[in-house]
This record gives C-alpha cells, structure tokens and sequence, in this order.
C-alpha cells in the first residue's frame, strides 16, 4: 500500500497547474499506484485558511475511502487550539504549519498552544519549511521546528520540506534529539534518501510524501521503489507510519 | 542509449559528494544508463589541472562508459583557461566544457567569452551552471556556442524558474536545457517540450549529488510522446556528440 502525507489540490498562483482539481489528483493517485492520499487545499497555503479547511473536509467526505484531510493552521483572526479542536472534531487527522508563508515564528505562543493541542488530540504538526521543492521559495529553519518538539514531548510532529546537505544534515540531528520528530520525504533529493534517513533516524520516522499536484508523483514513487531497504521497512515508509501517526 | 548529461566526479566536501569511476558506473548499471558525461569536483572548486588530469585517468580506464567535460572553476584564469580547454582537448579528448558561475564570479563577465569562442571553434558543448540571464547575456555575445543551461534553472541562483528558461532557450537555437534539479514540478518537462520540440532538452541526474533514479524518473513520466522520451534520455547528445 502507498499513503502519500503530503497531497494538495486547487489552483496554484505561480503558474497553472496540469492536476489542480480532486478528481484530477485521484486519477494521479490511481496513475502512480497511491491507495491514499492526506489532502489540504492549496488556498490554505497564500489563502484564506478557514475556506481552505472547508474545501478540505468536502473533498475528504465525498473521497473517504481514498482521502483523510489535513487542517491548516496561522494565528490570523483567532486561530489557535479551539479552532484546532472543532476541527479535529469534524475529521481532520493532522494540522499543517506554514510559519513561513502565515507571518509568525515557531516560538510564537500559537504554535505553542497550537502544539499542545494537537498532543491532547493525538494529531500529528506537520511542520512545512518549504511550501515545494522550488528554488524561488524560501525555507524555514529546521532548528526552529526542533524547539517546538523539545518544548512538547507529547506531541508528534512531521518535518516536511527538507533537502540535501544542510538541511539533510539538520534534519537528521533534529530528530536524533527529539524522538517526537517524523520526516516525509517529498523535498529530498539526496541520492539513496530513503535508506539514508531511515538509517539515520529509524524507519518508523520515515514517510513518503509526494507534493502532488505540484510535484511528478512518479518522483517520489521512484524513491520507494527503487530504495535499498527490506519489504518490512518499505511498507513502513510507504504507508504503515502514516497511518499510525494518523491514527488510522 | 541513454545518455546522462551531467554527472559528477571526485570528492567534494562542499557537494559532500565522494565519487569514483568504479561507483558512478556501478550505479549507472543499476539505473540503466549506457554513458555518463562526466566532471570532475576538483578542477571545478579547487584547482582545474590537478582535476582535469584526475579525470584524464578516469577517461583512460573506462573510454566505453564516460565521456569528460574539461571542468574551468572560472575563466578569470584568462588565457590559461583556454590553454586548459585545448590541453584536455589534446590530451584526454574530452567532449565539453563545465563552468560554474556564482556570486564570487559570475560568468557575464569578458573573461567568459574566449573560452566559449573556444569550445564553438572545437566543437564543445558548454555546460553551464547559469541563470536564463546569463545564459541570454552569453548567447548574445557568442552565438555560435552549444549551451547547455545546467538544471533548466532548477538552482538558487535561478530561482528555480524554468519558466523563464524555456522563454530564454526560445530565443536561442544553441541554448539547451538540463533536466538535472532537486525540482520535479509537475508540467515542467511537457512546457519545455511543447514551447521548444524535445530536441534540445538533455537528460542529467547530477548524481551521485542527487538520486539518478528520481531524475530519470522525472522524465519517464513526462506526458511527453517516446520519441520525445528517447531523444531526452540519449537521443539528443548521441546527435550532438556525433555517435
């Protein structure tokens, strides 16, 4: 089974997309061999989070059999841990963090009341440090991300967004101090990225995500499929730690 | 014959690479690439003789497998940069040259210009880690000289934006397109092919930095037509390197 962590839809700003609707993203699913997928709305990313969320759980609710919705949360107009339980109330089985595109810092007190949350939920913080593996956006300190999880050891967090060299090399360290802290590997181009992080940190930390429809899925599956690893720790990174960091 | 276009070679702690022949070609087995077009680290970020001639040897054991880039770490070395290109040349027979351009040296400037007179008057393909910018800028000055446009803009200096470089190779017939990059986005193949015809877009992987099994990938995928695939993946630098 593959479950990709990290699948949107809708339109994106910078440039049209080829796959922007939710039935555009199944057929990519069904296409690359994805059984499920966890799905945001793109408006939540540059957007407006509530309408974001909204179109989240409608596409979830009429896909549920193939799509589990991630929340997007910021501190603009309230947001923060009540939100966040309303939300986890009507289905949502994760909250995505963009502290980079939402205007705050990870030691703002959101994030703090965000994280504690989210640990009484038993969701996972998918904390983004970049919105894509694209040059022309910025990245968010993955140090940062490792103080959120040192000052909530209760919560389990999801790295998303990290690359080769520096970031790899943070990364590892980050989750070798906070045992709370899974990395999805959409962004990681490094050669043998999968072995490498799964050796480095264990494989029930190791997730695979796509970034699709913004990314080739086939990018991602190209990791699965051809990683040096044992059918045990390939199904672990292909489905079975999304799914128990999931609670499904 | 597929071909990859841009491939690296040496130890490099600032790539954090460490690559031989032996492992490049292992890998290359295993990914199902024929011929690796190759440059070395260390004439690229230290010094070009000692790496030039490093890959020299390399090029001697295995003739059948790899192909050399004469690798200038920058052309402010001036007349010694050129004399560099001929040498390996001469010596090795390498098939192309690698520059670099950053910050600390750009390649827009006058220096950059005799060494791609040089590559157009021996026939070498430039591959080059430039901007759409710089790639216009060049092309301008030396029109006559096969670009290659390192990772289709897929860099931080570049913004990542391969939009613009499919718009700049629209306005150069020697301008060509890496497909090297950490970028897969979606679409990114099928626009260049669509604006430009497939034939000036190479497949590379920039291993062992990045997973040659993702870059390939990126391209088998492509919406794109088999021809278009086959001419990608090898096609094409079979064409430009007259095999």
């Amino acid at each position: 089974m593959r479950f990709d962590i990290n699948a949107f839809f809708g339109p994106w700003q910078f440039w049209p997309l080829r796959h922007p609707g939710i039935e555009d993203v199944l057929r990519l699913m069904d296409r690359h061999g994805i059984d499920h997928a966890a799905i945001t709305s793109l408006r939540g990313l540059y957007g407006e989070r509530r309408e974001a969320n909204a179109e989240t759980l409608a596409a979830a609710r009429a896909h549920g059999d193939r799509l589990t919705p991630l929340a997007v949360l910021s501190p603009m107009n309230g947001g923060g841990a009540a939100e966040l339980r309303a939300l986890a109330g009507q289905g949502f089985r994760g909250v995505r963090l963009y502290p980079l595109l939402h205007a705050y810092r990870l030691y703002d007190p959101f994030a703090d009341e965000v994280c504690e949350a989210a640990a009484e939920l038993h969701i996972p913080a998918i904390v983004c440090t970049r919105p894509m593996m694209n040059f022309r956006f910025a990245t968010y300190p993955i140090e940062e991300v490792g103080a959120l999880a040192e000052r909530h050891p209760a919560a389990q967090f999801i790295l998303s967004g990290p690359n080769y060299l520096t970031e790899f090399r943070a990364a590892v360290i980050v989750m070798q101090r906070c045992p709370n802290v899974a990395i999805e590997l959409t962004c990681m181009q490094a050669l043998e990225a999968l072995r490498r992080t799964a050796e480095a940190v264990g494989a029930h930390r190791v997730l695979f995500g796509t970034g699709m429809p913004l990314h080739y899925p086939a990018c991602n599956v190209a990791k699965l499929t051809s990683a040096k690893v044992s059918d045990t720790v390939r199904e672990a990174v292909s489905a079975g730690n999304a799914r128990r960091m999931l609670g499904l | 014959m597929v071909i990859d276009g841009h491939v690296h070679i040496g130890t490099s702690q600032f790539l954090q690479i460490d690559a031989t022949a032996d492992m490049l070609i292992a890998l290359a087995d295993e990914v199902g690439v024929d011929r690796l077009f190759v440059t070395h680290v260390t004439a690229l970020w230290h010094d070009m003789r000692e790496g030039n001639d490093q890959l020299g040897a390399e090029l001697a054991r295995h003739g059948d497998r790899l192909f050399g880039y004469a690798t200038i770490p920058s052309p402010r070395y001036g007349a010694a940069a050129v004399a560099e290109v001929r040498r390996c040349v001469e010596r090795y027979g390498v098939r192309g040259i690698k520059l670099y351009s950053h910050p600390e040296a750009p390649l827009t400037e006058a220096w950059t210009y005799p060494v791609l007179e040089t590559a157009a008057e021996l026939g070498l393909m430039v591959l080059g880690h430039l901007t759409p910018d710089e790639c216009d800028h060049l092309l301008r000055r030396v029109p006559d000289v096969k670009l290659v446009m390192a990772h289709m803009a897929g860099q931080p200096y570049a913004f990542g934006n391969w939009h613009l470089a499919v718009e700049v190779a629209e306005r150069h017939a020697n301008l060509y397109l890496d497909t090297a990059t950490s970028q897969m986005d979606d679409g990114m193949l099928e626009h260049a092919v669509e604006r430009l015809g497939p034939e000036r877009i190479l497949f590379g992987s920039d291993m062992p930095l990045l997973d040659p099994w993702v870059q390939r990938a990126k391209v088998e995928a492509a919406a794109i037509s088999a021809e278009a695939k086959r001419l990608i993946l090898g096609g094409n630098l079979e064409r430009l390197l007259g095999l």
